[in-house]
C-alpha cells in the first residue's frame, strides 16, 4: 500500500513535468511596432496550438539590427525573428537563419500568392526563407488639396515634378518638396532606388556591376535632379524622420514627399491637421516603377537544428505569415500596413478600412511596377558606407560624380571580397 | 595641506566592490577589444585571419574617420569649456541668496533627467524650420517673414546641437562646481575683500584656484562627454546637413554594427581610448593641479 | 545694489535657458497638435486639453481620434506604457545611486586616505573604462551579462550603470575627500578612532553637498541611459523610460502632444528626488560650510 502511494505520488508530480515537456517554447525576437497586436496575436496562436508557448523579445526598430547582431554572436537563444529584405542576405550568409524551403517545401505553395518584389525579398541563393509580416512600397506622396487650389495637374514625370515646385514656389509655398534626409537610416537610400525604379532605371545590372556612376543612367540623372531641387532651385526643405515629415507636412507648407506607403495613412489619420488632403500617384519618371520591399518571420539555424522547435517554428510562421493571411490582413485593416498576400489586394475588407486613406486600386496599380532592390551579402554595408555620400551630393558638398565614383569603387570592393 | 601617509596593505575592503566591478566589465572588454583588432572580423564571412595592424590601416586613410574625428574634437573643444564656464556662474550664482532659490535650484536640475535622444527631439522643435517654436516667436514678433532654416545650414546646425548638448551637460557640471564652491573657505573672500579686490578680482584669485580641481574634473568629464555624444546630436540632426554633425560616436558603431566588421571597429575603439587618454593626460600636465593621485 | 539687479538678472536669464524648453514640453502636451502645427503659428487658439495624459493613464481614446463612422484613427499603445516605464528607470536609478555613494566613497576614502602600492593602477582602471567608445564596449558587455544569465534583468542595468558612473564618482569624492583638511580626522585618529570610523564619523558628514552631487550623477546617468538599456533588456520588465522615449519619437502612431506628455511624465521622479533632496543640501551647505 505504501509503496502503491508512493507511486502515485510520483505519478502526479511527474505529469506536469512531462506536460511541460512536451510544451515547446519559442523565443520570438520583434521590434516593438504595435506590441500590443504582436501579443494579442500570440494569445489566440497559443489558444490553438496548447503545446506552443511563445515568448516576445522585443527591441526599438532603430536598434533592432545591432541589437540581433548581438543576439547571434552571444548566440542568446532564439527561434523565430522579424527579419528584413536588406539583413536576409547578411544573416544567411553568416549562418544565422535558416532556409524554410530545406525543411518544409510545403512553403512553395505560397509562392505564387506573393507579389513578386517581396518574394524575390525573400529569397537567398534560390530558396525562400520566410513569409511575409507586411510588404509596402516607397511612393510618391502629395497634398491633392494644395495642388487642386492652385490649379496644378498632378506630375508625371521629375520635370513635371520641378515645374510644380517652382509654380508653388512662386506662389509662396517656400519648399514645396519635404524630403525625408537622414544618412543614419536605410531607408534613405532605400527612397532615391524607388526615384530611380520610377525613371525605368536600375542600380546594378544583371552582373551585378554598378551602373549609377554612368552620367548617362537614370540613377545618376535622379540623384543629380535632387542636388539641383536643393541647391540650385531651393525647393526642398529637410525632415529628419518620417514622422517629423509627417508633422511637417501637416502644416501645409509642403506639397511633395516620397516615403513608405504607410505613411500616407500616418499623415491621413484622424487627429492630424490635414487629415484628408494626403494621397498617392505613381512614381514620376517614364516607367512609374518603384521600389516594393518584405519583412517577414524568419526562422533561425538554432532552431532548425532541433525537431521540436523547428517544427514548432514552422506552425508558427505559417500561421502568422501564411494559412488564410488573417494575421497579415488584421495589420492592413487595423494600422495599415501593406502586405505582400495578392489575395489581400481584393480582399472587400481590406479595401474598405483602407478607403479612409487611399484608394487600393492605386496601390494595386503601382505595385504590379514595383521592383525589390539589389540584395546581396554585402548590400547593408555598402548602404551604410554610401548613404554618408548620398547626403554630401544631395546637399551639394560633393559632386555627383565624385559621389557616385566613390560608391562604385567601393562596390566593386566588397562584390571582390565577398561575392561568389 | 597633505602629510606623510604610512604605507599600508592593499585595502581590499576599502576597494573590493568596485575592483570586482572593475575586473568583470572593465579588463574583459579592453582585453576583448585590443585582440580582436588585430584579426579580420567579417561577420559574413567564416574565418577570421591575423592581419596585425592592417585593420588601424583602414582607420587612418578613411575619410570618415577624420572628418567625424574633427569634427567631434571641435564639438568637445567648444561645449566643455562653454558648459564649465556656465555653470561655475551657476554655481556661484545659487549660493547667493535671492528670492526663490530654492526653486530655481530644483528646476535647474530638470535638464539633466531628460534622456539624450528626447532632449535632442526637444530642441529639433525648438530649431525646427517648418513647426519650431523659435520660427514661431520670431515670426510672431514680427522680427522674421520666413521661417530661418536652423537645421539645414552646417554652420548653424552644428551651433544647434552645441546649444542643445550644452542645455544638457549644465545641471551636472552647476552641481559639482556648487559643491566646490561650499568649501572654499570664506575667510580667503573676506581678506580679499579687505584687500579691496573686487567681485570680478575675487573671482580670479581665490574662487578658480580654490576650485581648480574640481574645475579641471568638470573640465575633462564634460570633454569626454563631448568626445563620446551622440544621443542629442543625432536626434536632433541625423548627422546632417551633409555630414556636418556627423561624429565619432556614430562612425564608430557603425563600423561594427552596419560595416559589421569588428575587427576594425575594434580597433577604432582602441585608438579612441589612446586619444581621450592623450587629450586627458595632456591637460593634467599643462595645467597644475592638486589632484595627485600617484605620490 | 547694482550687483543684487546684476544677480535677479543672471538668475532669470539662467532660468529661461533652462526652464522654458521644459515649459515647451508642458505647452507641447496641452496644446492640440493642429494648433502646434498651424502655419502661420496660432497656438493659443484652441482650448488646451488633458486627453492625451487621459490616454496615458486610463486607456481613453483623445476624441481627435474618432472618424466618421465606427472606425478610428491609429493611435499607439506603446505611449501607456510610460508610467510603468517611470518605475523601472526610477528603481534601477535609485540602486545605482546607492552603489554609488556606498562603495564609491569607501574607494575614494581609501584613495584620499591611504598609501599603497598598485594605488595608480588601481585608479586608472578604475577610470579606464570611460575610455573605450560604448560601440567597443557593446559586444563585450552583452557577452558578459549573458555569461552571468543576466540578460533582461534590472541587476544588469544596475552593473553596467554602475561601472559607467563610478569612475567619475570616485574621482570627484577622492578630491573631495582630500580637500578636507587632514587635521580634523587626525584629531579624530587621536581620539583612538580607525580609518573606518573616521569615515563614517567624521569624512562622510563633512561631504555631505558632494555626496549628495555624487548620487544625483549617478540616478541621473542611470536614469537617461538608452544605449545598455536598450540592447541588454527585451521585455516590459525592463523597458526602461528612455528606451521607450526613444521608440515612441520614431513611432508613426504618436502625436506631437502626446509624445510631449511622455517627456513631461519623464520629468516627475526626478523632480520629486530633486526636491527631496534639496532641502537636504541646503542644510548640509550651511552647515558644513560654516564649518571651516
Amino acid at each position: 500500500m505504501k509503496r502503491f502511494v508512493w507511486i502515485l505520488v510520483l505519478a502526479i508530480l511527474l505529469i506536469p513535468a512531462l506536460a511541460f515537456a512536451q510544451k515547446v517554447t519559442l523565443e520570438f525576437v520583434v521590434w516593438n511596432y504595435s506590441l500590443e497586436t504582436i501579443q494579442d496575436n500570440i494569445a489566440q496562436f497559443q489558444k490553438s496550438n496548447p503545446d506552443i508557448k511563445v515568448n516576445v523579445k522585443d527591441y526599438t526598430w532603430p536598434t533592432y539590427h545591432d541589437t540581433m547582431v548581438l543576439r547571434f554572436k552571444g548566440k542568446t537563444k532564439t527561434d523565430i525573428m522579424y527579419n528584413g529584405e536588406d539583413w536576409l542576405p547578411e544573416f544567411a550568409a553568416a549562418g544565422w537563419v535558416a532556409a524554410l524551403e530545406d525543411y518544409f517545401p510545403e512553403v512553395r505553395k505560397y509562392k505564387e500568392k506573393t507579389a513578386p518584389y517581396a518574394l524575390a525579398d525573400m529569397t537567398y541563393n534560390g530558396k525562400l526563407y520566410g513569409l511575409s509580416y507586411y510588404a509596402d512600397l516607397i511612393t510618391f506622396q502629395y497634398n491633392k488639396k494644395i495642388l487642386k487650389d492652385k490649379g496644378i495637374t498632378a506630375p508625371n514625370t521629375w520635370d513635371d515634378v520641378l515645374n510644380a515646385s517652382l509654380k508653388l514656389k512662386a506662389g509662396g509655398l517656400e519648399f514645396p518638396i519635404c524630403y525625408e534626409y537622414n544618412e543614419t537610416l536605410p531607408n534613405f537610400l532605400q527612397a532615391y532606388i524607388s526615384q530611380v525604379y520610377g525613371r525605368g532605371g536600375t542600380m546594378f545590372d544583371a552582373k551585378l556591376a554598378p551602373q549609377f556612376n554612368n552620367p548617362n543612367s537614370e540613377a545618376f540623372k535622379q540623384m543629380q535632379w535632387l542636388q539641383d531641387a536643393v541647391v540650385k532651385h531651393k525647393i526642398v526643405a529637410y525632415g529628419s524622420h518620417e514622422t517629423k515629415v509627417d508633422l511637417a507636412m501637416n502644416t501645409g507648407q509642403h506639397a511633395f514627399t516620397v516615403m513608405y506607403n504607410y505613411m500616407l495613412a500616418a499623415m491621413n489619420n484622424a487627429d492630424k491637421p490635414l487629415s484628408g488632403d494626403f494621397d498617392m500617384i505613381p512614381m514620376p519618371g517614364a516607367k512609374h516603377g518603384c521600389l516594393g520591399f518584405a519583412k517577414f518571420y524568419c526562422m533561425t539555424t538554432q532552431a532548425a537544428k532541433d525537431p521540436a522547435r523547428r517544427n514548432a517554428a514552422w506552425k508558427f510562421i505559417e500561421a502568422f505569415g501564411g494559412g488564410d493571411y488573417n494575421v497579415a490582413k488584421r495589420w492592413a485593416v487595423e494600422k495599415g500596413l501593406g502586405f505582400a498576400a495578392l489575395p489581400l489586394m481584393d480582399d472587400p475588407d481590406v479595401k474598405k478600412a483602407w478607403a479612409n486613406w487611399i484608394d487600393m486600386d492605386k496601390f494595386k496599380a503601382q505595385a504590379k511596377l514595383a521592383f525589390n532592390g539589389t540584395q546581396t551579402e554585402w548590400m547593408g554595408m555598402w548602404s551604410g558606407f554610401f548613404r554618408p555620400l548620398m547626403a554630401k551630393a544631395i546637399n551639394g558638398d560633393s559632386t555627383v560624380k565624385e559621389v557616385m565614383d566613390q560608391g562604385a569603387l567601393k562596390w566593386s570592393e566588397y562584390k571582390e571580397l565577398l561575392g561568389k | 595641506m597633505s602629510s606623510k601617509l604610512e604605507l599600508t596593505r592593499y585595502p581590499l575592503q576599502w576597494l573590493f566592490p568596485v575592483l570586482i566591478l572593475v575586473i568583470v566589465f572593465t579588463i574583459y572588454p579592453f582585453a576583448y577589444a585590443i585582440y580582436n583588432s588585430f584579426f579580420q572580423i567579417l561577420l559574413v564571412l567564416p574565418t577570421t585571419p591575423f592581419i596585425g595592424l592592417k585593420n588601424y590601416m583602414r582607420v587612418v586613410v578613411s575619410p570618415y574617420f577624420w572628418e567625424s574625428l574633427v569634427n567631434t574634437l571641435i564639438f568637445a573643444a567648444v561645449t566643455a569649456p562653454v558648459t564649465v564656464i556656465i555653470s561655475l556662474g551657476v554655481a556661484r550664482l545659487l549660493l547667493t541668496k535671492f528670492v526663490g532659490r530654492g526653486a530655481v535650484r530644483a528646476l535647474v536640475l530638470l535638464p539633466w533627467a531628460i534622456p539624450g535622444s528626447v532632449a535632442g527631439i526637444l530642441w529639433l522643435w525648438i530649431f525646427h524650420g517648418q513647426f519650431g517654436v523659435l520660427n514661431a516667436l520670431l515670426y510672431s514678433l514680427g522680427i522674421i517673414r520666413t521661417y530661418i532654416q536652423f537645421l539645414k545650414d552646417p554652420l548653424l546646425a552644428k551651433i544647434c546641437v552645441m546649444i542643445a548638448h550644452v542645455w544638457t551637460q549644465v545641471p551636472f557640471a552647476s552641481v559639482l562646481l556648487m559643491a566646490a564652491l561650499t568649501t572654499i573657505n570664506k575667510e580667503l573672500y573676506e581678506a580679499a575683500e579687505v584687500d579691496g579686490a573686487g567681485s570680478f578680482r575675487r573671482l580670479i584669485s581665490v574662487t578658480i584656484p580654490s576650485a581648480a580641481g574640481m574645475l579641471i574634473i568638470a573640465l575633462i568629464y564634460e570633454l569626454i562627454i563631448g568626445i563620446t555624444a551622440y544621443d542629442v546630436v543625432y536626434s536632433l540632426t541625423g548627422g546632417g546637413p551633409g555630414g556636418a554633425t556627423t561624429l565619432l560616436s556614430y562612425y564608430i558603431w557603425k563600423e561594427s554594427f552596419t560595416q559589421l566588421n569588428f575587427g576594425t571597429g575594434s580597433a577604432l575603439g582602441v585608438l579612441v581610448a589612446l586619444l581621450t587618454l592623450a587629450l586627458i593626460t595632456t591637460i593634467l600636465k599643462v595645467i597644475p593641479n592638486q589632484i595627485m593621485v600617484k605620490e | 545694489m547694482g550687483k543684487k539687479i546684476f544677480v535677479y538678472i543672471a538668475a532669470f536669464a539662467l532660468l529661461a535657458f533652462t526652464v522654458v524648453p521644459l515649459l515647451l514640453v508642458l505647452l507641447g502636451s496641452i496644446i492640440p497638435d493642429a494648433s502646434i502645427l498651424s502655419f502661420p503659428p496660432r497656438w493659443f487658439t484652441r482650448k488646451p486639453t488633458l486627453a492625451y495624459y487621459d490616454y496615458v493613464f486610463t486607456g481613453k481614446i483623445p476624441t481627435a481620434y474618432e472618424l466618421r463612422g465606427a472606425e478610428r484613427g491609429m493611435i499607439t499603445e506603446e505611449v501607456r506604457q510610460v508610467p510603468r516605464g517611470m518605475g523601472v528607470s526610477a528603481s534601477v536609478a535609485v540602486m545605482v545611486m546607492a552603489v554609488n555613494m556606498v562603495f564609491g566613497s569607501m574607494a575614494a576614502y581609501s584613495f584620499a586616505r591611504l598609501r599603497f602600492r598598485g594605488k595608480a593602477m588601481t585608479f586608472s582602471g578604475i577610470v579606464m573604462c570611460r575610455l573605450l567608445p560604448a560601440a567597443a564596449l557593446a559586444v563585450p558587455f552583452y557577452l558578459i551579462v549573458q555569461a552571468l544569465g543576466l540578460l533582461d534583468t534590472k541587476l544588469a542595468l544596475v552593473l553596467v550603470h554602475s561601472i559607467l558612473t563610478l569612475p567619475f564618482t570616485v574621482l570627484i569624492l577622492t578630491v573631495f575627500f582630500r580637500s578636507i583638511p587632514v587635521e580634523i580626522e587626525e584629531a579624530a585618529k587621536i581620539d583612538g578612532a580607525n580609518p573606518w570610523r573616521t569615515f563614517w564619523r567624521i569624512t562622510l558628514p563633512l561631504s555631505a553637498s558632494s555626496m549628495v552631487a555624487v548620487g544625483l550623477f549617478a540616478f541621473m546617468l542611470s536614469y537617461s541611459e538608452f544605449l545598455y538599456s536598450n540592447i541588454l533588456g527585451g521585455s516590459e520588465k525592463t523597458r526602461t523610460l528612455p528606451v521607450i522615449m526613444a521608440a515612441l519619437s520614431t513611432n508613426t502612431d504618436v502625436a506631437w502632444g502626446m509624445f510631449m506628455s511622455g517627456v513631461f511624465l519623464t520629468l516627475i521622479p526626478t523632480l520629486v528626488l530633486v526636491i527631496l533632496v534639496w532641502n537636504f543640501v541646503v542644510e548640509g551647505i550651511i552647515f558644513g560650510g560654516s564649518k571651516f
